[in-house]
């Protein structure tokens, strides 16, 4: 294929368009953007095999930009990968030199008709940030990938996803009204947005599960349900498989609507309910159901009666709601076997009509079983069918893991033939599907149900669910640690598919890849194994990180991405290699005038100094830097709040004694904030009260100065 | 006037499509081809009489399996003759009109059921079976398909699914491209496809909902699979009175967005309302009847044999349906009946049921019982009939079902009803509601001096009603489909959508070969 790489022309031409900010060809964003996280391409990564670059990398915020970028790609004759947050796990189709056309400016949410519950929204804008703001109101979309974090309206459409309510809610496909394209020659469709039409084929249909290869989704009007009101779990034991299988058919053959179905095989359920009773069920059917007043109980009571008739055996709520609150712990297994052991996991989904549910089960378990272990799951079932999803993971003998995955899949795909899975029957010629077969990925959470809460649950109802191990490290490591002590943390992130990708402001103000928490890890894992240089590009990414910590509320593990960012700066610092941004600060720094003459107001300054002379109080208020700086009247107002309640306090301004160095820390200056760290030191073990303050200093000056008295 | 029916095709073609199909699988006929010259395009019924037909297919053929299908069409690509696949012929939209003459392909004996899965919940049959024989041979081994278009005695499953066909049950069972869990179809290149059965494939685009509405403009359907449910086990009835349409289209609006799924939910506007009545089964006239109504009928049909031609212009002068409906308009003071139908499982159905009545209830609907609802379910196939009786009396009346989402449906049928209202009679009912919107269906009655200004008035009430329907941002069929009636007003209906069925065109059938210039291809 041709190289477009450092092609001026072009750039100059996708600057036209794009403008200088939003046409990018750094090696490193290329390379960031050509690699995915699904099984393959980790694997051909830990090997050492990098994908081959995509060229630029461009960020279109109107309709128009897009189809102006087709046009050009037609000229040029380059190809154009459109990308939402590349969270897919089955890989989209490498590009070398091509064009990534990174959808995510295109985000906002158009128009919300209440009446007629449909929302339209442009393609970048993330499922969960669609899903938060309708929850608002009362609504839902009910569509919960896997990826349900990470994956954007656009990338749903154009893979056809199927979310984890599907029995209920309906897949991706099913709640779209219409959408607006830019074919491969540039020009923009929109299709029809009526309810139902009998104008021909439904001309949507051929731009979902494209995958961009038909067209660019830039818009979309899609149909909403009101939030449920109430969930109702129920599990149920049976005897075999096919009991199960049996009565989940029954359920949904009575016209019940399941939010939640999971029928677990013996190996399923053995592994899912480790350590309790449950464990030593044969398999156990799942069932949740959602809905509005008295609905849910009555489905539930009608399933039970089924379940009853079934031969299976009832037991209770809990198991159920274990395995709906669980999280994706089930997608982070594979990675966690891959980072330690260097073996193979994946799932494989087939969908079958019901009549061939055991064939398949039978074949697809009996062509992998010699070489690896299979637990199996039921799903997504309709009346006429459902689909099975097989974890597979296996140990590679002969160290070649991306032969044994390809042979894995292969086998498992010929089996599923056999057994008269999905794959077996397929429109026209085999060959171009063949690559694409390994799709649909279908564990994950619930949906977010409540309205208005503040971020998207983990679980249905109660506080934060049970996680999986801490592998949190700490928070203070060094050059020399960032390597070792972060190595978890590194390779973690690296075999995410991008969870916590919704949350990260960085990511979401620059729409950008490789600044996302996956992004800056994954070049930090390449790094350490030698397949990157530490250059100033990757230092540059290192920075692009707020510190914020929003990235562990989202992760299972409860990896914190920001400490590992200070490490790898401190590398940057020290190697030399850090923005110039960071040694003006360090200077800035070193001028003794900064402190209350330029960042604190005179007022405040006065407030502050008036305070601090006496050393003995009841509270002892850090005001912290960027509070004094941007919010003077914020601290100015909790002073007036502490002498209403006549509280005893002193407030300790940003003195030179009091700065705990924070900032510098966390630009990676490391010899600077020892420094100023030893100065507190003095000053903080002075004062003695309770502590309050910004939480942000508080936490700092608990965790750097816990040493000190604190 | 004599109609003119073109040569048929060379008795080289018959002997080559012979030796298909065999020799009793080919007709070229006059009357055969002539049969085959129209479907039930009311625009072609009023100008029946004046013995106008435009079109003729070349040959009749008749295909008994997939292969003498797949043989023929190679053979047309061949040729660069036309096929135009022939289902039962009951289409309003022109869609089987032989443009370019070619092959009829009548489907019709390829009419097999090939199974039923009890496990799947599936039907797989051939296209040419007819709506009532499936639903009857489905219903004996107690399962229904729950598709039933009023058309169910005279239409096929192919054609279906051909069209994209809607039931009066679509509420509760889905259109029929919610029930094709697969299909396979010849393609113009010759090739047998088969679109996927596993449900929810991710495999790409979904061929099913391409071929699903492709009216035989991409390939000849040869077979099925479609999803079933057992028969119900309750069916429960229930009707209302709304004040208005507004209040109404508010109680529909609010089931639908709750979830529930009626079999069937159907409100008629006032004027509608006084046709079909509000009064029970048993008094089968509490309605006006106005499609009954036929003037100088009182004379008898003595008159009408004897001068057939000045009867007709006698009636003509005195069919005035715009006058009557402006008339009527003032005297409709029943309000708006609503009739609601549930079936399904025992107690789900009744708890919806319950559900429903509480929510018209607190909307201001007035309870009737389950009379007049039971009244509709069992002339629920009425209107096809009622059609014959206007044409017959020198009058016209043709449907318009059109769609859109709940914030604009007020406002699209006062607009068309405003559009037609001076030049026919017209009334409507709401039916086919989807959380997101729901379909009107209008019925318009109309006459003009002589067959061809009647023709001329159609067409403008077609153009107009089409006209405000675009501009209103709904869709110019619901469930008729395009076929070459509405061929026209496609390029504003899909805007540059028309690309990407161009496209497809381009891709299944370079050369134009399947049924020719319908869809707006």
């Amino acid at each position: 294929m041709k190289r477009f790489k450092g092609n001026i022309e072009l750039r100059h031409k996708l600057t036209d368009i794009f403008g200088p900010d939003r046409v990018r060809e750094g090696a490193l964003e290329t390379l960031i953007y050509s690699h995915r996280p699904w099984t393959r391409s980790l694997l051909e990564m830990k090997a050492g095999r990098l994908p081959e670059r995509l060229s630029f990398i461009v960020w279109p915020e109107t309709v128009e930009e897009v189809s102006r970028l087709l046009r050009l790609a037609n000229e040029w004759k380059v190809p154009v990968i459109p990308m939402g947050t590349g969270s897919h796990r089955r890989g989209a189709p490498a590009a070398p030199g091509g064009i990534a056309c990174d959808m995510k400016r295109m985000k906002r949410l158009l128009s919300f008709d209440e009446d007629s519950m449909i929302v339209s929204a442009q393609a970048g804008m993330l499922i969960w940030e669609l899903e938060r703001t309708i929850s608002r109101r009362g609504y839902t979309l009910g569509h919960v990938p896997p990826t349900a974090p990470s994956s954007t309206i656009g990338g749903a459409i154009a893979t056809r996803q199927a979310g984890r309510l599907s029995a209920r809610y309906g897949r991706i496909e099913e709640m779209i009204v219409s959408l607006q394209a830019v074919l491969p020659d540039g020009s923009i469709v929109k299709t029809r947005t009526a309810p139902r039409s009998a104008t021909g084929p439904d001309l949507d249909h051929l731009l979902i599960g494209s995958e961009g290869a038909l067209g660019i989704i830039t818009r979309a009007k899609l149909r909403v349900a009101l939030s449920p009101e109430r969930r109702v779990f129920a599990a149920h034991a049976f005897s075999s498989f096919e009991n199960g299988a049996r009565a989940l058919r029954l359920v949904v053959r009575a016209g019940l609507r399941p939010s939640g179905a999971r029928l677990m095989d013996v190996d399923e359920t053995r592994a899912a309910f480790r350590g309790t009773k449950t464990a030593d069920e044969k398999c156990v059917l799942c069932l949740a159901f959602e809905g509005r007043e008295e609905r849910p109980g009555v489905e539930e009571e009608i399933a039970a009666e089924i379940g009853r008739k079934a031969d299976g055996k009832a037991l209770g709520e809990e198991p159920s709601r274990v395995t709906f609150e669980r999280s994706y712990l089930d997608g982070f297994r594979r990675h966690h076997v891959l980072a330690e052991t260097g073996g193979v996991a994946d799932v494989m989904d087939f969908a079958a009509p019901w009549s061939r549910v055991g064939a398949l089960y039978g074949a697809v378990r009996k062509a992998l079983k010699d070489r690896a272990e299979i637990r199996t799951v039921l799903g997504h079932p309709t009346p006429n069918g459902a689909s099975l999803s097989f974890f597979v993971t296996a140990r590679a003998e002969n160290g070649d893991a991306t032969a044994l995955f390809d042979a894995l899949w292969a086998d498992a795909q010929r089996a599923a033939g056999r057994g008269g899975g999905g794959v077996a029957h397929h429109f026209g010629g085999g060959a171009q599907y063949a690559a694409r077969l390994f799709r649909r990925e279908r564990i994950g959470r619930t949906v977010p149900a409540g309205e208005g809460r503040a971020r998207p649950e983990r679980d249905f109802e109660s506080g934060p669910a049970e996680r999986g191990e801490r592998i949190a490290a700490g928070r203070e490591a060094t050059v020399s640690d960032l390597f070792t002590r972060y190595f978890k943390e590194i390779d973690y992130c690296t075999f995410c598919p991008k969870m916590c990708r919704f949350s990260c402001p960085v990511a979401n103000v620059t729409g950008n890849e490789t600044y996302t928490p996956w992004g800056r890890q994954t070049v930090l894992h390449l790094v350490r194994e030698g397949h990157l240089p530490f250059n100033r590009e990757a230092a540059t990414a290192m920075y692009q990180c707020a510190n914020c910590m929003l990235c562990r509320e989202y992760c299972d593990y409860l990896v914190e991405v920001p400490p590992v960012m200070i490490a790898a700066r401190a590398k940057a610092v020290e190697e030399k290699l850090a923005p110039h941004e960071v040694i003006e600060y360090r200077d800035f720094s070193r001028r003794k005038t900064i402190r209350t003459a330029t960042t604190c107001g005179r007022a405040c300054a006065t407030w502050c100094r008036t305070r601090i002379s006496r050393r003995t109080r009841k509270v002892v208020y850090f005001a912290g830097c960027s509070h004094l700086y941007h919010y003077p009247q914020a601290v100015q107002d909790t002073f007036r709040v502490f002498e209403a309640m006549r509280v005893d306090y002193v407030a300790c301004h940003e003195g030179e004694a009091m700065c705990c160095g924070a900032p510098l820390r966390e630009l990676g200056l490391e010899a600077p904030y020892k420094r100023k760290r030893g100065e507190a030191r003095g000053g903080a073990v002075a004062l003695q009260g309770d502590r309050v303050g910004q939480p942000a200093v508080r936490s700092r000056a608990a965790d750097d100065l816990s040493g000190d008295g604190f | 006037m004599a109609i003119r029916i073109p040569v048929p095709a060379s008795s080289t073609i018959v002997s080559r499509l012979a030796a298909i199909v065999g020799p009793e699988g080919v007709s070229v006929s006059d009357l055969d081809r002539l049969h085959y010259s129209r479907d039930m395009y009311p625009g072609t019924l009023i100008l029946q009489s004046e013995g106008v037909r435009e079109s003729f297919p070349d040959v009749v053929v008749w295909p008994e399996n997939t292969e003498q299908v797949q043989q023929i069409v190679r053979f047309a690509a061949e040729q660069k003759m036309a096929v135009v696949p022939f289902g039962a012929g009951s289409g309003v939209c022109g869609g089987t009109t032989p443009v370019r003459g070619g092959i009829m392909l009548d489907m019709k004996r390829m009419s097999r059921v090939i199974e039923v899965n009890d496990d799947d919940l599936s039907v797989t049959a051939q296209p040419g079976i007819m709506g009532q024989n499936l639903e009857n041979e489905l219903e004996r081994r107690g399962y229904t398909m729950g598709h039933f278009p009023s058309s169910i005695y005279c239409s096929t499953y192919g054609g279906w699914v051909a069209t994209r066909s809607a039931g009066q049950l679509s509420s509760r069972y889905g259109k029929i491209e919610d029930m094709v869990l697969g299909c396979e179809f010849v393609t113009a290149d010759g090739e047998i496809r088969r679109a996927p059965e596993a449900p929810g494939e991710a495999l790409g685009p979904d061929w099913r909902q391409i071929m699903t509405g492709s009216e035989g403009t991409l390939g000849v359907l040869t077979e099925a699979t479609c999803r079933i449910w057992p028969t119900p086990e309750t069916r429960l009835f229930v009707a209302f009175t709304f004040p208005d349409v507004p209040a109404g289209v508010q109680a529909m609006r609010l089931v639908m967005r709750h979830g529930l799924r009626p079999a069937a939910m159907r409100l008629y506007d006032p004027l509608d309302t006084m046709m079909v009545g509000t009064k029970g089964a048993e008094e089968e006239t509490s309605g006006v009847g106005i499609m009954d109504y036929v003037p100088l009928d009182a004379i008898g049909t003595k008159l009408r044999a004897m001068a057939p031609k000045i009867f007709r212009r006698a009636q003509r002068a005195v069919n005035r349906w715009a006058d009557v409906g402006n008339k009527l308009e003032g005297l409709a003071r029943q309000g708006c009946l609503m009739v609601l139908m549930f079936e399904g499982s025992d107690r789900l159905t009744r708890f919806e049921f319950d559900q429903t009545i509480r929510f018209c209830e607190r909307l201001g609907g007035r309870n009737l019982g389950p009379e007049p609802a039971l009244k509709w379910y069992r002339n629920r196939y009425h209107v096809s009939y009622k059609m014959i009786k206007v044409f017959y009396n020198q009058a016209f009346v043709d449907t318009i079902e059109v769609a859109c989402s709940w914030d604009r449906v007020a406002r699209l049928y006062k607009d068309v009803r405003d559009a037609i209202k001076t030049k026919a009679f017209i009334m409507a009912h709401f039916s086919h509601a989807y959380p997101d919107g729901c379909s009107i269906y209008f019925t318009f009655v109309g006459s003009a001096m002589n067959p061809r200004a009647a023709h001329a008035l159609h067409q403008e009430v077609w153009r107009d009603a089409m006209d405000v329907t675009v501009r209103t941002r709904g869709t110019i069929s619901h469930h008729h489909g395009v076929g070459l009636s509405k061929a026209e007003f496609m390029p504003r209906e899909l805007g540059d959508g028309v690309k990407l069925l161009r496209a497809l065109k381009n891709a299944f059938d370079p050369d134009d070969v399947m049924n020719p210039g319908k869809l707006g291809l």
